[in-house]
C-alpha cells in the first residue's frame, strides 16, 4: 500500500513537472501581455497579470497595425481561419478522392501512381517552393485566397491514411452495395464517407493545425497586407524597431495568445474523434 | 419465383487452371440447390458468377427467359447473402433493409411497410433502430437476410452464410432459412463446406472438386449412390471405408477401389473381410463408431447403432452385404456392382 501510493506520488510528480514544463511559458506570455509595452521594456517578463488585459486585447483586435498599418488581429485571425479550415477540408476533399480512385478503380499503373504521390513527402514544401511560386504568379494567384489554399491542398499523408482505411474496409461491403444498386458515386457518399467520419476529423485536427501554422508560404504568396495571417502577424510587430520606436512586446505577446486559442479549440472540439480515428475504426 | 440455368459455365483466374470447369446446372422453381465441396472447388465462384460479382469465361446464365450474361448486379433481381453478412456498420437495422429500395426509388412509404413485413418475419421488429455492431450473430444474420428478403428477388445466393456461428445458433438458422425458403418458395442456392448443412437444408445437393460437377443428386441419392470415389469419401460422417479390392474375392479387373459406409460393416452378412481388432471406441448415445484394423494392418471404422457391449483390444470377424459395397476405377468412376 505503502509502496503504491509512492509510486503514484512519483507518477504524479512526473506529470505536474510536465505541464509545468508546457503551460509556463504560455502563462508569462499571457501574463505579459496584459502589461504596456513600457512597463515590459522596464521591468522584463511578468508572471503576475497586470491590469491592461482588456486594453490590449481591444486594441490589437481592433487597431489598425501592420506594415502599411491597415489590418487589425480580428482580420488575421480571419484570414488564418480561412487558411487552416480551406487547407484541412482541402486536403481530406483531395485525398479522399485520390484514395477511393487507387483502391476502388483498376486503372493501368494505378499502384506505382500511389507510389508516386507517396514519394512526394520527400518533398516538402520549401524544397518546391520556388517552382509553386513561378505556378502560383503565372495563374496570377499571388494576393488570393485561392492562391493560399490550393497549391497546398495535394496531400501524400492524407491519401496514404484514406488508402490504408479503404482497404480495411471489406470486400463484401463493397459487393453487397453493388447488389443493392448503388453506383461508384453512392458508394461514395452513402458507404465510405459515413464510414470515414472518424478518420476524417482525426485529419482535420492534423490538417488545420498544419494549415494554421504556414509561415513562408503565405509570407511569399501575398504582398498585400490584406492576407496577413495571425501567425506572420506576430513577427510584424518587430517592425518597429527600425523606426526607432518602443517595440510593442504586449501587442506581441497578445497575437501569440490569440493565435493559440483556435487551434486549442478545434482540438478539444475533435479530441474524442480524433483519438478514435487514430486508434480504431468502427466497422 | 424462378428457373436458374447454367450451361457450360466456364471461369479460370490464372492461365491454365480452371476455377470453375464446363458447369451446367439447372435450378428449378422454388428449389433449394446447395453447392458442396471443398474449400477452392470453384462453388463460391460460381454463386459470385449467378450474383454478377464475377464474369464468367464463357457459357451462359440465365433466369427464366432472360440471359444475364453482361446484366450488373443491381439489375439481375438476385439477392446475396453474405458469410460475414457485410451488413453497412454505420446504418440502423432498418437502413441497411430499406437501402437497396431506397437506391430503386421505391416510394418511403412502401419502404417502410415492406422492411417491417421483413422484420416481422425474422422477429427483428424490435432490433429496427440498432446498428450492426449491437446485434448478437444470429440477429446480424437475420438483418443479412431481411436485406435480402425486401428486394423480393427472383432468387436467393448463400455463400456460407452459417460459418461464423456457434454449433447450436448454426442448427436453428438451419431450420429457420430452411422454413422461411419454403414459406416464400424462392429458388435458392446455398454454398456450403458443410455437409450436415447441405443435406438437411437442400433439395437437392451439387458436389463440386477442382472447379467440376462430380454429382447432382438428392441427399439421400448422393448419399447412397456416390458416383464418383470423391463423392463417396467426402459425404457422410465418419469417412466412408476405403478398401482394397484384394479382399474381395470376384470383383470385376478394373475395380481398383471399394469402399463402404461404417454403417454396413456388421458381425455377420455375405462377405468376409477377416479378423478385426478394436483401437478406439466412441459412444455417442444413439450410435457407437468403433475405429480398429484388420488383420492385415487395414483400418476400418464401424458404426453401430445404440450402446454396445464392446471394449478395446477385442477381436472379431467383420462381415458385410456385397450389395453394399461400391466399387471405382483408377478414374474414380463407379463401377456397376455385379452382386446387386
Amino acid at each position: 500500500m505503502n509502496r503504491l501510493h509512492r509510486y503514484q506520488l512519483a507518477d504524479h510528480a512526473i506529470l505536474i513537472l510536465g505541464i509545468l514544463f508546457l503551460v509556463t511559458p504560455l502563462w508569462v506570455v499571457f501574463a505579459s501581455s496584459t502589461y504596456p509595452a513600457e512597463y515590459l521594456i522596464r521591468h522584463g517578463l511578468q508572471v503576475i497579470p497586470g491590469d491592461q488585459l482588456v486594453e490590449t486585447y481591444w486594441s490589437v483586435l481592433t487597431e489598425k497595425k501592420g506594415f502599411t498599418e491597415q489590418i487589425t488581429a480580428a482580420r488575421m485571425l480571419l484570414n488564418s481561419m480561412i487558411l487552416g479550415v480551406g487547407f484541412a477540408i482541402g486536403k481530406i476533399a483531395i485525398s479522399m478522392t485520390a484514395a477511393y480512385a487507387i483502391v476502388y478503380f483498376r486503372f493501368p499503373l494505378g499502384t506505382f501512381l500511389f507510389w508516386v504521390i507517396f514519394s512526394t513527402l520527400l518533398l516538402p514544401l520549401e524544397v518546391r517552393i520556388i517552382p509553386s511560386y513561378k505556378v502560383v504568379a503565372d495563374l496570377g494567384l499571388l494576393n488570393s485566397y485561392t492562391g493560399l489554399i490550393v497549391p497546398l491542398i495535394a496531400s501524400a499523408t492524407g491519401t496514404f491514411f484514406f488508402r490504408q482505411f479503404f482497404r480495411s474496409v471489406p470486400e463484401e461491403v463493397l459487393e453487397a452495395a453493388k447488389l443493392d444498386g448503388a453506383g461508384p458515386i453512392k458508394f461514395f457518399i452513402d458507404i465510405l464517407m459515413p464510414l470515414s467520419k472518424t478518420m476524417m476529423a482525426a485529419l482535420f485536427i492534423i490538417m488545420f493545425v498544419v494549415g494554421w501554422n504556414q509561415y513562408l508560404w503565405p509570407l511569399l504568396m501575398t504582398t498585400n497586407d490584406d492576407y496577413v495571417t495571425i501567425v506572420y502577424g506576430i513577427k510584424q510587430v518587430m517592425q518597429n524597431l527600425d523606426e526607432s520606436r518602443i517595440p510593442e512586446y504586449n501587442r506581441g505577446f497578445a497575437l501569440a495568445v490569440l493565435a493559440l486559442l483556435p487551434p486549442i479549440g478545434i482540438v478539444l472540439i475533435f479530441q474524442k474523434m480524433f483519438i478514435k480515428g487514430l486508434l480504431e475504426s468502427d466497422k | 419465383m424462378a428457373t436458374l440455368i447454367l450451361s457450360d459455365i466456364c471461369k479460370s483466374f490464372q492461365a491454365g487452371s480452371r476455377a470453375v470447369d464446363s458447369v451446367s446446372i439447372e435450378v428449378g422453381d422454388g428449389e433449394f440447390l446447395a453447392l458442396l465441396g471443398p474449400s477452392g472447388c470453384g462453388k463460391s465462384t460460381l454463386l459470385r458468377m449467378i450474383a454478377g460479382l464475377e464474369v464468367q469465361d464463357s457459357g451462359s446464365i440465365a433466369l427464366d427467359q432472360d440471359v444475364l450474361d453482361g446484366v450488373p448486379p443491381a439489375k439481375r433481381d438476385v439477392a446475396m447473402v453474405f458469410q460475414n453478412y457485410a451488413l453497412y456498420p454505420h446504418m440502423t437495422v432498418f437502413g441497411n433493409m430499406a437501402y437497396a429500395l431506397k437506391n430503386r426509388k421505391v416510394p418511403k412509404e412502401s419502404i417502410r411497410q415492406r422492411v417491417l413485413e421483413a422484420a416481422e418475419l425474422l422477429r427483428l421488429t424490435d432490433y429496427l433502430d440498432r446498428k450492426p455492431m449491437q446485434l448478437s450473430g444470429g440477429q446480424r444474420q437475420r438483418v443479412a437476410m431481411g436485406r435480402a428478403l425486401v428486394r423480393e428477388p427472383r432468387i436467393f445466393l448463400f455463400d456460407e452464410p452459417l460459418s461464423n456461428l456457434d454449433a447450436s445458433l448454426r442448427a436453428t438458422m438451419r431450420l429457420e432459412i430452411r422454413q422461411l425458403q419454403r414459406r416464400l418458395g424462392i429458388t435458392s442456392v446455398f454454398v456450403t463446406h458443410d455437409q450436415i448443412e447441405a443435406m438437411t437444408m437442400a433439395d437437392r445437393l451439387v458436389v463440386m472438386n477442382q472447379g467440376r460437377v462430380e454429382q447432382i443428386g438428392t441427399p439421400l441419392d448422393v448419399y447412397r449412390n456416390p458416383q464418383t470415389s470423391f463423392v463417396a469419401g467426402f459425404i457422410g460422417s465418419p469417412a466412408i471405408n476405403r478398401l482394397d479390392p484384394a479382399l474381395i474375392p470376384g470383383l470385376p479387373s478394373e475395380c481398383v477401389e471399394v469402399c463402404i459406409r461404417p454403417e454396413h460393416l456388421q458381425e455377420t452378412g455375405e462377405v468376409d473381410l477377416g479378423l478385426f481388432t478394436i483401437d478406439l471406441i466412441e459412444e455417442l448415445g444413439s450410435e457407437t463408431i468403433v475405429y480398429g484394423a484388420l488383420s492385415g494392418g487395414h483400418a476400418l471404422t464401424i458404426r453401430i447403432e445404440g450402446v454396445h457391449t464392446k471394449s478395446i483390444g477385442d477381436t472379431f470377424n467383420v462381415y458385410c452385404e456385397a450389395k453394399d459395397l461400391l466399387l471405382f476405377d483408377h478414374a474414380g468412376a463407379r463401377l456397376a456392382n455385379t452382386a446387386s
